[in-house]
């Protein structure tokens, strides 16, 4: 099981090399409780100017990637990503 | 066509999220069309299933319908994360494909996963807002999802459907 810094890490790579170049900002990976019990949420940031770039493969990409990632890495709870722009957040007054 | 046509679920999802006043959807609006999204690969799935089994021309035919309703979110949620699985459950590698399921089976798959646990949060977690944009991907994520199914050759698509539909004894 990884600790949360370790999955901000391996998010942040993982979305790096699956969103186009220049969009990602960061990566932040929080605990929930879900349906099957404590699960990862990952918060992938983005830059708002570029999310327009990004399409539902980019996603997918993304979102396979980091579980084969993190599978490979010994964790084993399953990971759920949501995408922010730094404006949204900024507007939520979480920037 | 199927009566629950995806495209046109997709299609809703967008609606409910584009501006139709002031300021931003609203969090219903967010929330059904992050439901929608996973809506429409539900239903892409269980038009799949029962086309495999009783075939598309008896659509119209209790039979069809059985076949259509008998698949449920736990299932698809359990094949998928069975297939997706970095190594293969023996039992399921039985039933894998020639070569293992393909990179586009497993994308779908994980690709419904996701969308599922999204859906749950859509509807039954009251806890913190659903952006609008993560709600836009969102549905992308979803056609993309279906359109990896779509890129799968017939013997994944019968491996899948094998696992999802009947139960290992």
């Amino acid at each position: 099981m990884l600790s949360l810094p370790q999955i901000d890490a391996v998010a942040a790579d993982v979305a790096a090399a699956s969103l186009p170049s220049g969009a990602l900002i960061r990566a932040e990976s929080r605990l929930y409780d879900g349906m099957d019990g404590d699960q990862l949420r990952v918060m992938v940031v983005v830059r708002d100017s570029e999310f327009p770039r990004i399409t539902g493969q980019h996603a997918l990409d993304l979102v396979d990637q980091l579980q084969e990632r993190l599978q490979a890495d010994g964790e084993d709870r399953f990971a759920t990503v949501e995408f922010a722009t730094d404006e949204e957040l900024a507007a939520d007054g979480g920037a | 066509m199927a009566v629950l046509d995806p495209d046109e679920l997709f299609e809703q999802a967008e609606f409910l999220v584009t501006p139709r006043r002031p300021g931003p959807p609203r969090q219903v609006d967010v929330r059904r069309a992050v439901s929608a999204s996973y809506y429409a690969v539900f239903h892409f799935v269980c038009t799949e299933a029962a086309n495999f089994v009783i075939g598309q021309r008896w659509q119209r035919e209790a039979r069809y319908a059985h076949v259509y309703r008998s698949v449920d979110h736990r299932e698809l949620r359990s094949s998928c994360a069975a297939i997706q699985a970095t190594r293969l459950d023996a039992a399921f590698d039985r039933l894998a494909p020639p070569g293992g399921y393909s990179p586009a089976m497993k994308q779908f798959a994980r690709g419904a996963i996701e969308l599922q646990a999204q859906r749950n949060t859509a509807d039954y977690d009251p806890s913190g807002l659903l952006r609008t944009k993560d709600a836009h991907l969102t549905v992308s994520l979803g056609r993309s999802t279906i359109s990896a199914f779509r890129d799968t050759d017939a013997d994944n698509r019968t491996a899948f459907l094998t696992v999802l539909l009947f139960k290992r004894r």
